[in-house]
């Protein structure tokens, strides 16, 4: 909705790739860290240090052992002492209770069997990602009166729950002091009542062919196979971009005619297309930057090498129908942003 | 990853609808806890954490290679019984304490 209203949005093709237990998708961390648990390859070979340990070296190197028969790739659990079981099975209790209960269920506790694991889809926006949207230090967004806090806020990765609590209250006290004294402009009737419409219309239509979970599976596919997903080991490139983004539009033109049975499918057919319209963002930012700046997150064949000269944000605004993408400077240590 | 309700346990408290954080459970027209779209629910347990009477259950799905186990727990003061109850209704019990939770 922001994108649509020209907000100034940054870092979208910056994608998390967590790596995670296979199937449960649990966290890795207190495996990797908590234990000291290797990544090993199936000939059990420590193959970590010859990648990287960041979270994106970590996935990369899983991707590329699996990518050269050496695969699957696991967290070295096995032999771990009885006592460290307990403990894991307690801490993924806590974080991810599906993970313990595959050890339950199994038979296999952790020192019994090595965990394997794999990279997630790239998550777009989260905790762990700078994108959103491009804000000032009280968290206005560039449109005006609009805040954003949190995973909603981009530029700085990894704000996590503690992060998103501290930028809501900044964006608060902000929204408080800049805007208190003033009445809110009243909708205009026309505009309210062309949404109405738009609504009514879409529940009027009643479920119909295409079904919205089709065009959603669609969406999921198309980004996978030509933007870079899980299925494509991460990597896309200006062509399969452009394919992508062709595909995209149709699906944009089919949705226009989604129709929904109750309340609940009029939320999927908005979401769908918020997500449709954040898609084309996605695309037009892995194709502004031509480098490879950390691998799995923005893994670009035609450009597999960082590039000094883009250490900057890339950011863009949708312009009378057209993303228009543009660099910005990081800002200095010790200096502030305003807009 | 998702989760099942035992009817016949559920006292329609409505404490696992509150605490959704997809608003995926309601209480039927009985009055009964269920679970409205399944495929959403990423396996959090914050429904199985608050169920009074152990009525819900988290497993893990035939598609992600489950071996049909069902987790459910019940909290005595600071301390949860996780229970495991595998299809040969064999039980296993794992106890955690929130005073320790940040201990990993």
């Amino acid at each position: 909705m922001g994108i649509r209203a020209g907000a100034e949005m940054t870092t979208l093709e910056m994608r998390f790739i967590a790596l995670r237990c296979k199937d449960t998708i649990a966290p890795t961390g207190t495996l990797a860290q908590g234990v000291g648990a290797r990544q090993i390859n199936a000939l059990g070979e420590v193959y970590e240090r010859k990648y990287g340990l960041t979270t994106s070296q970590r996935v990369y190197g899983t991707v590329m052992e699996n990518l050269a028969g050496r695969g699957p790739c696991y967290l070295r659990t096995a032999g771990v002492t009885r006592g460290r079981d307990e403990d894991l099975m307690k801490a993924y209790l806590n974080m991810a209770p599906g993970q313990t209960l595959r050890w339950l269920e199994s038979g296999c506790p952790p020192s019994a069997r090595n965990v394997e694991i794999e990279g997630t889809e790239p998550y777009i926006v989260g905790g762990h990602t700078a994108s959103g949207y491009w804000v000032d230090t009280g968290r206005e967004t560039t449109v005006r009166g609009l805040f954003a806090a949190g995973d909603a806020a981009g530029g700085c990765p990894q704000k996590y729950v503690s992060g998103a609590f501290a930028e809501g209250e900044i964006a608060a006290k902000t929204a408080a002091a800049r805007y208190l004294d003033r009445t809110p402009p009243a909708p205009d009737p026309a505009e309210a009542e062309a949404v109405r419409r738009r609504l009514e219309d879409c529940l009027n239509r009643g479920a119909a062919e295409p079904a919205v979970d089709d065009l959603e599976r669609r969406m999921q596919e198309v980004m996978d196979e030509y933007a870079g997903g899980i299925g494509s080991h991460y990597r896309y490139s200006e062509r399969s971009l452009c394919a992508a983004l062709e595909k995209i539009g149709d699906l944009e033109r089919r949705s226009a005619s989604l129709g929904a049975g109750d309340a609940r499918e009029l939320v999927s057919v908005l979401e769908l297309r918020e997500r449709l319209t954040l898609c084309k963002s996605v695309i037009a930012h892995l194709a502004f930057r031509k480098e490879t700046r950390w691998h799995c997150f923005a893994e670009n064949a035609d450009y597999p090498e960082k590039d000094p000269a883009l250490l900057r944000f890339v950011n863009s605004r949708l312009e009378r129908g057209k993303i228009r993408t543009f660099f910005r400077d990081l800002v200095p240590k010790g200096e502030t942003y305003e807009h | 990853m998702s989760i099942e309700v035992t009817r016949s346990r559920c006292v329609g408290c409505g404490r696992c609808a509150a605490i959704c954080p997809g608003n995926l459970l309601r209480l039927d027209k009985e009055g009964k806890a269920e679970i409205r779209f399944p495929r959403d629910c990423w396996g959090c347990a914050s429904c199985i954490k608050e169920c009074p009477t152990q009525a819900i259950a988290l497993f893990l799905g035939a598609d992600m290679g489950g071996l049909g186990g069902r987790l459910t727990a019940r909290r005595e003061n600071t301390l949860l019984h996780w229970t495991v109850r595998l299809p040969d209704g064999s039980e296993k019990t794992v106890t955690t304490d929130s005073r320790s939770a940040n201990r990993y």
